[in-house]
């Protein structure tokens, strides 16, 4: 059982990430240490990957199917791309942020793992999964990171009462990319279900939440583009944004009518 | 002019809503039924024509060059985002009773709010196609995909939906089909009838489990369920399980088994080799996993665990059969498959599921045959968002913004 080496893996990940923060936090420009931020993280990640490959051989099928095997390419997802991030813009808080969001995913499937069979029922068994759902984790870790970004320029908005447009900027330079494999994820989506069931659309609870979820990026898209000047606005709705993502990805069933979704596994 | 255009994107979402909800009360639902062929194509056009027009001829109007506006963007997407909003929040199936169903919203696709939403959408959505077209660079060229890809998937899927039928077809092996029943029951005679040859169906292995008492599933942590096969050994505890041999259309009568053919259920009887490591004592028994004609047969561990045999689950199934049609009498050999349906001209056939019933002896194939006209065009829409999502992903938006 590969799942059972999870643990391990989840220590040396976490392991590395802290130690990459701490260095990041502590040291003060030597040469050397600098790059270890970098470096860890990285492998750390490549940790993962591997991990990942190694349960996909075992259960002879892509590990998409619970929501505890979702889960590690979320945190797979976020914490490559928060490490890109970082690259490019050395922001810190986002760097702590990410490496925290993509530790607790994991922790959750130590605490709460879903042991799964190999089976894949056959509807299960097309081209389109693994596209569709990939695209939607990539999707939902982009959107993470620009949420956080956002959230940090709510508080530096409040501390400097001053507008941190710098953040507004490269959490929408997020939002347009995971908007993007947002669209890109429901269509495919929409493709499968018109080949496998019949129907490219049903409003179903959580096509709908998702639709959902995309409708307000969308706003928030076109409120960046049209009205620069509406700020505040537009840092208020990209939070609200990935409020209704992840009740999308992880709460729908506590709704009213989430229940009846097909969608709801795990 | 900015606060006037503010005004309108109030104005119009609540004129819409009050409209909306007044005609619902008094006319019931839209009747999108009317819309059916060549009428919705004749709408598709007209509503292009006016959308056209007002360019063409009025662009200089306030209220035109609103519509085209960043406003009316926000104004029609907010609205659209209201009604779905209605949607996750209530239950969609009309069930709900008093005000939230006078107002439709336990069904909110069919309410006139939601077609005057959308037709708000598509009138804003083409103005502003029409104030942007311009392929004079890759970001207009782009615009122009996203926006008229979306108005195409919104305009034909809401139109084209009125001419959708959707039937299922239960058909027996051996026996030749040329009707279905829509979700109300209905009666419908599909241009093409379906012989059913043969049914194939594979299942997993069957999976051996631990349960308690009370028939829950021993904690996954200890155990978990697992596939067995002959010769397969696992061990649990101071137990190992050696599979011995595993029948398949097999029950246990008494103290042996009996092989059945044709039993509505897969069936399976596995011959397990308890052997307990630490009295070194070793039992060896049958089992069979539970069907509806045959009470599962577990195997007592100690006091209060049992080993049970789960019922395989299906990996796949379909079905080989042969096409008539009534242009021609050819008939012609295809399979169906989950994930493989069969399309002919605006049909396309689905293997849904199966049943097995005592009035036959074979399989039971149930196929659902959808008829959508208007497919490609909306695949038509979905490849351009497609294409223009690409270009998203890979494209600087904000740096040309700042510029502004
Ligand atoms: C009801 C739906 C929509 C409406 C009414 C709408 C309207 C608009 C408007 C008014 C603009 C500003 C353009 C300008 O000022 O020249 C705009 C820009 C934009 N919209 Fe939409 N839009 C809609 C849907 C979409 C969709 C589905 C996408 C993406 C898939 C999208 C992506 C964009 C992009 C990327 C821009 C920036 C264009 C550029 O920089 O060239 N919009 N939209």
């Amino acid at each position: 059982m590969i799942w059972n080496f999870l643990n391990i893996t989840f220590v040396a990940f976490a392991g590395l990430w802290l130690l990459g923060s701490l260095v990041l936090l502590l040291s003060k420009n030597n040469k050397y240490l600098q790059k270890l931020p970098i470096l860890l993280p990285a492998i750390a990640n490549v940790l993962l990957m591997v991990f990942i490959v190694f349960l996909w051989s075992e259960l002879e099928r892509p590990p998409l199917k619970t929501m505890a095997e979702t889960r590690l390419w979320y945190a797979m997802f976020v914490s490559l791309i928060t490490w890109i991030i970082f690259i490019r813009t050395k922001s810190k808080p986002l760097y702590l942020l990410g490496f925290i969001m993509s530790t607790v995913f994991l922790l959750v499937d130590i605490l709460k793992p879903e042991y799964q069979t190999k089976n894949l029922m056959p509807a299960l068994q097309s081209p389109w999964f693994i596209p569709h759902v990939v695209v939607y984790m990539m999707s939902y870790a982009v959107l993470a990171a620009a949420c956080l970004t956002v959230l940090i320029g709510v508080y530096n908005t409040r501390k400097n009462k001053q507008i941190d447009t710098e953040s507004i900027n490269l959490s929408m330079n997020l939002v347009y990319p995971g908007f993007a494999l947002l669209t890109l994820g429901m269509i495919m989506g929409a493709v499968w279900a018109k080949i496998a069931w019949g129907d490219y659309w049903t409003w179903d609870p959580k096509e709908t939440w998702a639709l959902l979820t995309w409708l307000f990026y969308l706003i928030c898209i076109h409120l960046h583009f049209s009205f620069p000047k509406r700020q505040k606005l537009l840092m208020f709705l990209l939070a609200f944004s990935f409020i209704v993502l992840i009740i999308t990805w992880l709460g729908i069933r506590y709704f009213p009518n989430g229940i009846s979704s097909i969608h709801v596994y795990g | 002019m900015n606060n006037a255009n503010r005004n309108i994107s109030l104005i119009i979402p609540t004129v819409l809503i009050i409209l909306g909800c007044v005609l619902q009360f008094f006319f019931d639902a839209f009747p999108l039924q009317y819309f059916k062929f060549p009428i919705n194509l004749i709408v598709i056009i007209q509503l292009i024509a006016i959308i056209v027009a007002l360019y063409l001829f009025l662009k200089n109007k306030k209220f035109v060059k609103f519509l085209s506006s960043g406003y009316a963007a926000i104004s029609s997407i907010s609205l659209f985002t209201l009604l779905v909003t209605i949607m996750v929040l209530t239950h969609q199936n009309g069930s709900d009773k008093g005000i939230v169903a006078a107002l439709g919203f336990n069904n909110v696709i069919e309410t006139w709010l939601y077609a005057f939403s959308s037709l708000y959408m598509l009138i804003s959505l083409g103005l502003v196609i029409m104030r942007r077209l311009s392929f004079s660079n890759f970001r207009n060229v782009f615009f122009f995909i996203n926006h008229f890809g979306l108005w195409l998937v919104i305009a034909i899927a809401s139109l084209g939906q009125a001419d959708k039928i959707k039937i299922n077809l239960t058909i027996p092996e051996g026996e030749l089909i040329w009707y279905g029943y829509d979700y109300n029951d209905n009666y419908f005679e599909p241009d093409f009838a379906i012989l059913l040859n043969k049914f194939n169906i594979d299942y997993y292995d069957t999976k051996l489990a631990i349960v308690d008492d009370y028939g829950k599933m021993y904690d996954a942590k200890m155990f978990q369920p697992c596939e067995i096969s002959k010769g397969k050994i696992i061990s649990f505890e101071n137990y190992v399980f050696e599979t011995v041999n595993v029948y398949e259309d097999a029950v246990i009568a008494r103290d042996t088994i009996l092989f059945v053919k044709g039993l509505p259920e897969k069936s399976i009887v596995a011959e397990i080799l308890i052997k307990n490591i630490e009295d070194k004592t070793e039992t060896k028994a049958y089992m069979q996993n539970s069907t509806s004609f045959h009470p599962p047969q577990p195997l007592e561990l100690d006091k209060d665990l049992h080993l049970v045999l789960l019922n395989p689950e299906p990996k796949y199934f379909g079905s080989e059969i042969e096409l008539f049609t009534k242009s021609g009498i050819k008939n012609e050999k295809h399979k169906i498959e989950v994930n493989k349906p069969l399309v002919l001209n605006n049909w396309t056939i689905y293997q849904t599921s199966y049943f097995k019933s005592p009035e036959y002896s074979g399989f039971v194939s149930v196929f659902t045959a959808v008829y959508d006209p208007w497919l490609k065009s909306v695949y038509i829409g979905f490849a351009l968002i497609f294409i223009g999502g690409i270009y998203l992903i890979f494209s600087r938006q904000t740096k040309k913004n700042n510029l502004k």
